[in-house]
């Protein structure tokens, strides 16, 4: 019972991990039509950007988590004005979104580049936020982190489905995504909310990255891995809604936990496996097509 | 036999100049041969030692992404199973050669030939799935793949297997490394040539317009599925004969090889090079492999270089190297014939985004580029003269000539073969609902012969949905479509474009990259039905070219041949839409409201051409525009909320209780709109 249990509290804390990249796949795409396919290397930027602050500066690790921090979020809207935008609303506008994808595909090559040079190629993590013994309860064992990671996938996943669904900002900026040029004729500052989700998103991804680092430990390519599943997730949730996001990333943590006690050298393996074989039995299960909807 | 000239005659395509012209096949073979000699003589140059390896590795990379230039460059299949099959080539070939001691020469011709047998029992499935779900399933082909090779002690797990024979062994490393070297070269040669054949065939026409819109293409009669099963297959087979010379060349085999980097560095070679381009493949294929391997710097700094590279690309330079590297031979040849400066960078690497070889240089006729992208006069219908634009042996986009220059040499729009009956069409108790909304509901109509035949509704009426029924675009839920006679309900778009139906969408959908005449060519195709293979040693393409001439002509467009859609107004792209719908001589023709965005003098002359194109075809359109469905229409059906209420002629139809109460205002006020819309054409300078 106690193993199983241990297996279901460590598929959840993987799954929350999981479910917040979708989140971020999601939320990103529904207000701007935008997949960020770095959004991992974001949160690998953030784990090991704080580590690597207080060690190098011996700042506090609050101020460095602060500095990390502020350095995403000027280098993603940084980004989002010089690449993104010409991208998305330039001459290159009509592009098909295979392009525009490969925009985030290139972002996520150059931080992991930075990553590689400034990092180093060992794993490293900064301090847990909540530091101290894993929590024991009825014969169970979760971490710290591992409770943080499934508190925070929860209350992101209720409180960005609320603010799309129910607020008029979050409304407007579902429109920006559905319809851009529909929202533009609205009054809708569709450039300024594709901007602001992006930089949003990215800076989530770090916050996570640090509250996870304590569990997984980061390299400079862990953040494409985490981020994979991330995709997977985003893409059964048909990209526009965060509730499945989050359930389905859940969903692929507790399945990866659960083929790992019968085979930790095949767990991938059967794990993609399966994902592949019911995109292509039920391909509909995907909703949209985001590259049609481009 | 003699022309009106008094010279011999020529077949009617080629304008009288083809002859002096090589042909694509032979263009495609000095293309590939002049690739395979450079590429000799720098394996040859570097004689032996880590560059040659190094060379040679590279090499079993270009041959997968001359494969993805077909693929995924060109036709936009975005697919992620070419390091899979790499893979299963490289360890097909050490097993065979080391576990079972097959000659390597004859195991790599077993391992391709198998590994395109299992692409096309995958494609089979595969290629079915939808755009997106076949690119996000086929990523984890490798991760699925390279875990089971990683753990698995048969293949040598994470160590791999060798030494894999080279494929010629010769007295030391050095020959051999050159000799099999010079099979990879020859190998690659061959696989450019028939990648270039193929992108300058009618198929690569096909593709092209696949790769654009999929319902147009399945509209004009190309078989999707077919063509996609067929580039998922080639892919496959280049990938795994680019996977078994990586094993004969290096001679050993590791999974971490081909994991989800490789694929992903094939992609950068792809869209670095020039995703359309087999020589921007090429370049970016053994470009980024030497220049990585070579430079320690640039080795470390991968990542950073390959992400700057790829962002100012696709920014700056969607033609990839191969554009720029254009610009630069175009600017010095500029130079040297003192023609420097007439275009800048940016046309040039939109242009080289054009699937020739690569530098080739391209003739524009100049008074055709004049014509300034309007109809050639009042009515659009007429036959115009050539006006001198496009004089006999004017050059095409692909270098051939234009056909019929001289007089009377445009060859006519085939009749096709209904023998200007036009067509019949015939719904019974057409049923479509999307969840609750029933969008047609048990909608029966009949249609026989030419003429204009009319839809019209609210918005919301179930109109295009009618219309897609009829059109294939749609399954439906109940009832019955039958086209001349036969049940065509359950037939696939392209099948019920065979029995001789076209169709238009309402969005314009023209290929930017291509001209006018190769716009409309694409559907006069014979190659619809045939093999990716036929395209080897058939290409059909100037009949083709020149049944859309007379399409053209006949709508009067014929002098904007050359153009591309883009420098064309609205009205002229739906007159070529039209014309690409009318040049396979279909007997049924359906237009989703041709009207659309054009002015009140533009929908007078869109009247008459439809007019004259309804003397000998069936047209049926969805159209707004009630004012000019009742004028030219033969028969009106109306829709509303998914039923038909009324189906009678023009008088009928202005005069119907049924109309009036449904539709009434909207002919009130399209008729005021018309009014207002005149009497400002009439008097300009009123407010």
């Amino acid at each position: 019972m106690s193993t199983w249990g241990n297996l279901t509290l460590a598929g959840l804390t993987a799954g929350g991990m999981y479910a917040v990249f979708a989140l971020c796949f999601v939320t990103l795409f529904r207000t701007a039509g935008v997949l960020n396919l770095a959004v991992g290397d974001f949160a690998m930027l953030g784990a090991l950007g704080s580590d690597y602050v207080l060690e190098t500066y011996h700042t506090g690790f609050a101020a460095a988590i602060a500095i990390s921090l502020v350095a995403i979020a000027v280098f993603s809207y940084a980004y989002d004005r010089v690449v993104l935008r010409p991208a998305l609303e330039g001459r290159r506008s009509t592009e098909t979104i295979v392009v525009i994808f490969f925009f985030t595909f290139a972002l996520s090559f150059f931080i992991e580049g930075v990553g590689k040079n400034l990092f180093g190629v060992d794993v490293r993590s900064p301090p847990p936020l909540w530091p101290g013994p894993a929590l024991s309860f009825w014969g169970l064992h979760l971490e710290k982190a591992g409770a943080l990671v499934m508190i925070l996938a929860a209350v992101c996943g209720i409180a960005f489905a609320a603010y799309l669904r129910f607020s008029l900002r979050g409304k407007a900026l579902s429109a920006c995504g559905q319809d851009t040029f529909g929202a533009r004729v609205v009054g809708i500052r569709q450039s300024q909310y594709r901007a602001g989700m992006f930089t949003a998103m990215a800076v989530l991804a770090a916050i996570f990255g640090i509250v996870i680092s304590p569990i997984t430990g980061f390299v400079y390519t862990t953040g494409g891995t985490l981020g994979l599943f991330g995709l997977i997730g985003a893409a059964f949730a048909a990209f526009n809604r965060p509730g499945r996001a989050v359930i389905v990333g859940l969903a692929i943590g507790l399945a990866e936990s659960y083929l790992g006690e019968f085979s930790t050298q095949y767990q991938d393996t059967l794990l993609y496996g399966a994902l592949v074989a019911i995109i292509l039995i039920r391909p509909q299960i995907l909703g949209i097509n985001p590259i049609r909807a481009a | 036999m003699t022309d009106v000239q008094g010279a011999p005659a020529v077949p009617l395509a080629t304008g009288g100049r083809l002859s002096l012209r090589p042909s694509q096949g032979v263009k495609s073979l000095s293309f590939s041969t002049v690739i395979t000699l450079i590429l000799l003589a720098v394996l040859f140059l570097l004689h032996g030692g880590f560059y040659d390896s190094l060379f040679v590795f590279s090499l079993t990379f270009a041959i997968v992404v001359v494969g993805m230039v077909l693929q995924v460059g060109y036709s936009h299949q975005l697919a992620f199973h070419q390091s899979v099959f790499m893979m299963a080539g490289a360890y097909g070939v050490a097993i065979l050669s080391t576990k079972y001691h097959y000659p390597v020469w004859l195991a790599m011709i077993l391992v391709v030939v198998a590994s395109a047998l299992v692409g096309l029992l995958l494609g089979f499935y595969v290629t079915r799935v939808p755009g997106f779900a076949l690119a996000l399933a086929t990523l984890f082909f490798s991760v699925i793949v390279v875990g089971f090779v990683e753990y698995n002690n048969y293949l040598g797990a994470q160590t791999g297997l060798g030494p894999v024979p080279y494929v010629i062994t010769g007295p030391n490393y050095t020959r051999s490394l050159e000799w099999s070297g010079t099979v990879t070269i020859v190998l690659l040669g061959i696989s450019v040539y028939i990648v270039s054949r193929i992108l300058n065939s009618t198929i690569g026409l096909e593709l092209a317009l696949m790769a654009g819109n999929e319902t147009i293409a399945e509209g004009v009669g190309i078989i999707t599925a077919r063509r996609k099963l067929e580039l998922f297959v080639l892919g496959s087979a280049f990938a795994a004969l680019g996977g078994t010379l990586f094993a004969t060349t290096q001679q050993f085999v590791t999974p971490a090889t081909f994991s989800q980097v490789a694929e992903i560095t094939f992609l950068v070679m792809l869209f670095l090079g020039g995703r359309t381009s087999i020589l921007g493949g090429l370049i970016g294929a053994i470009g980024i492999e030497f220049l990585s391997g070579t430079s320690n710097w640039i080795s470390t700094n991968e990542g950073i270089i390959e992400g700057v590279l790829i962002t100012v690309v696709l920014l700056y330079f969607p033609a990839g190297l191969i554009g720029i590297l254009t610009w630069i031979w175009n600017v010095a040849w500029g130079l040297i014939s003192g023609k420097y400066g007439t275009r800048s960078l940016r046309q040039v690497t939109r242009q080289a985004a054009l699937p020739a070889g690569g530098l080739a240089r391209r003739r524009r006729p100049a008074a055709a580029t004049a014509g300034g992208g309007e109809l050639a006069d009042s009515t659009g219908v007429r036959a115009l003269p050539n006006r001198g634009a496009l004089p006999n042996g004017e050059a095409l986009p692909n270098g051939e000539a234009l056909p019929g220059g001289s007089a009377g040499a445009a060859q006519p729009v085939p009749d096709g073969p209904a023998d200007r009956r036009g067509g019949e069409l015939e719904c019974r108790e057409l049923t479509k609902a999307f969840g609750g909304v029933v969008a047609v509901d048990a909608v029966s109509l009949s249609i026989s012969g030419p003429g204009i035949y009319a839809i019209c509704g609210p918005n919301g009426a179930g109109k295009t949905t009618l219309f897609e029924l009829i059109a294939g675009g749609l399954k439906a839920d109940g009832g019955e479509v039958y086209i001349d006679g036969v049940n065509a309900t359950r037939m696939l778009p392209h099948e019920r474009a065979q029995l001789g139906m076209a169709r238009t969408l309402q969005t314009v959908r023209l290929m930017n990259a291509r001209s006018i005449i190769d716009n409309v060519a694409v559907a006069a195709l014979e190659s619809h039905r045939t093999f990716m293979a036929g395209a080897l040693v058939t290409s059909g393409l100037e009949e083709a070219r020149a049944r859309a001439w007379g399409a053209l002509e006949r709508l009067g467009i014929a002098h904007l041949a050359e153009q591309r859609p883009a420098q064309l107004t609205l009205e002229v792209q739906r007159t070529v839409e039209l014309a690409r719908a009318i040049v396979a001589g279909p007997h049924l023709l359906l237009l989703d409201e041709p009207a659309s965005g054009l002015s009140v003098e533009q929908r007078e002359r869109l009247s008459r051409t439809l007019q004259e194109v309804a003397q000998d075809t069936t047209v049926v359109l969805v159209e707004h525009d009630l004012q000019m469905v009742a004028r030219i229409a033969k028969q009106i059906f109306v829709l509303v909320d998914g039923r038909l209420v009324f189906s009678g002629d023009p008088n009928g139809f202005l005069n119907s209780d049924v109309v009036r109460s449904e539709l009434m205002g909207l002919v009130e006020e399209e008729a005021i709109l018309e009014t207002t819309s005149r009497r400002g054409a009439e008097e300009p300078d009123s407010v």
